[in-house]
């Protein structure tokens, strides 16, 4: 799936959250990289069609998300993780699922029951199933939470700081689970772990303030190090913290 | 459920096809149930009629009114009573908690294909189920009790006076939960709040009908045979009139129905 925005602007009341933002993404792992206060939370929401687009088109699937035709079209092709999970904490996993999988529109008992056993059996989260939500370590709300996430086998999987609260053995299993997916999904990731984009990432976005301060692979991020090798300086370099060899950086057109 | 194809074109097609990612009004309806009947709303349908009888049936009790051999109406009249007003509290209860209760998943609940509005629709009648479950629990206990004195010819008594205040209480419901969801818990709570002193000051005031929290009690006071206060009514008392029962339920289905209309164009208007 095509994510395609041109001069996408948003604001909150008096905060300049996007401010023009160009961006192509052509399915595969899309990681959304930036500094906190970047924009990248409101960019997914915007993906997601929790919110109107202002400024330039925003178009995701063919679907502009500036109509409200076009959000409820993408919103039956998207699976989320916000930040925080979402879960209802009296409910058990299995509810959870059952829960997010009738709201995603399947109204048999028996395929949903499946469902979401398949899901849990992916995720680690079997063990767990008739364990309340809110009992759940935080690592494992967020593998339930992307449970909830993949219920309905979304083409469009977006996913907010998916692997903050995993631990290494979980975040490996996520690195695997996502290069399965994205063989036929299109997976747009915002994360502060480099380590994650290197591995995972099929091409990298970079937002700074607003904007897009790079697109390109892990290892053209890379290249803007000063020794052209390392993730996390070139990462530095483009955000203006230290310096560049090369400074024709600049956003692919 | 099954994956879409690779390589698949610019515009996708739908993931699930023919599941589409539109519930219908029944399964909004039963998510909204299965979230809530697992929780402070449940236990509060259930332990609520219980906690009105038991507690009052002692105190009726040693009452002058029993030790003149009048337990039973009065029990019944006392449970009434506090039924209608308390109901108002109950509407607040119920909206309050149920809209908390979405807070942490409202982004999620929001992602969803379906109008924000009929989520809220869907948490409405899934609270009506709810509390018409407390008033039946109710008309059955009560019966029960009745049973026990001996006084069945009172069935119709309990029924209408357990029901017909639940009628009157669904304006409350629909009102506590726009409140809620637009201004929050606190603000719910202090409707509640309101709601019992209007019961109690205006149930049997001319002008009951101005506000609809105090459409419960109002509903009570013919039917119980009491003022709002709880002073048994003279016979030939003109509040023994019961016409006021059809107004007091069509006002209150009409203004429930207006409040969701209006809540419903809210939330989908609402941007996060």
């Amino acid at each position: 799936m095509r994510i395609t925005a041109r001069e996408v602007r948003y604001r909150y009341r008096g905060t300049t959250a996007l401010a023009g933002v160009d961006l192509h993404v052509h399915g595969g792992v899309f990681g959304l990289l930036g500094p906190n206060g970047a924009g990248k939370t409101t960019l997914l929401r915007l993906i997601t069609g929790l919110l109107r687009p202002r400024g330039g088109p925003l178009l995701v699937g063919g679907h502009d998300m500036g109509t409200i035709g076009g959000r409820r079209a993408v919103r039956r092709l998207v699976g989320y993780l916000p930040e925080d999970p979402g879960l209802y904490a009296h409910l058990t996993v299995r509810k959870n699922l059952d829960h997010a999988a009738l709201l995603k529109g399947d109204p048999h008992a028996r395929s949903r029951n499946r469902r979401a056993g398949q899901v849990m059996d992916r995720l680690d989260l079997t063990a767990h199933a008739r364990t309340r939500a809110g009992e759940l370590s935080v690592g494992g709300r967020q593998r339930a939470g992307l449970a909830q996430a993949l219920i309905g086998g979304p083409p469009l999987l977006v996913l907010d700081e998916p692997t903050s609260a995993l631990d290494p053995v979980h975040r490996h299993r996520f690195r695997e689970l996502l290069r399965d997916l994205a063989r036929d999904t299109t997976v747009v990731l915002s994360t502060h772990v480099l380590d994650d984009v290197a591995r995972v990432c099929d091409r990298v976005g970079l937002l700074d303030a607003g904007t897009v301060a790079f697109t390109g692979t892990a290892a053209q991020l890379a290249r803007a190090a000063p020794d052209g090798q390392d993730l996390e300086q070139g990462y530095a370099a483009l955000l203006g913290h230290a310096p560049a060899p090369d400074q024709n950086s600049r956003p692919e057109p | 459920m099954t994956r879409q194809p690779p390589g698949t074109a610019d515009r996708a097609e739908e993931a699930v096809p023919g599941a589409v990612d539109a519930p219908s009004w029944t399964t909004v309806f039963g998510t909204e149930l299965l979230r809530l009947r697992r929780g402070f709303p449940f236990w509060y349908s259930i332990l609520m009629p219980a906690a009105l009888i038991l507690p009052l049936g002692i105190i009726t009790v040693f009452s002058p009114e029993a030790q003149a051999g009048r337990a039973w109406q009065t029990w019944l009249q006392v449970v009434l009573m506090f039924w209608g007003v308390l109901l108002p509290m109950s509407a607040a209860l119920y909206a309050g908690v149920a809209e908390r209760q979405d807070d942490d998943a409202r982004r999620l609940l929001y992602t969803y294909a379906f109008s924000r509005g009929r989520l809220l629709i869907g948490k409405f009648l899934a609270l009506t189920a709810l509390s018409l479950a407390s008033s039946i629990l109710l008309v059955l206990l009560l019966t029960l009790m009745g049973a026990g004195f001996g006084r069945m010819q009172d069935l119709p008594t309990i029924v209408a006076g357990a029901l017909l205040p639940w009628a009157a209480f669904l304006g409350s419901l629909a009102l506590c939960l726009l409140i809620a969801n637009v201004w929050g818990f606190t603000a719910t709570m202090c409707t509640g709040v309101a709601g019992m002193m209007f019961g109690a000051l205006l149930a049997d005031k001319v002008v009951w009908w101005v506000i609809p929290l105090a459409w419960p009690m109002r509903m009570v006071v013919p039917l119980a045979g009491i003022e709002a206060s709880g002073v048994p009514l003279p016979d030939e008392h003109p509040l023994h009139d019961l016409t006021v029962l059809p107004a007091g339920a069509g006002l209150s289905l009409a203004l429930a129905a207006v409040l969701l209309a209006v809540g419903a164009r809210y939330v989908n208007r609402k941007e996060l």
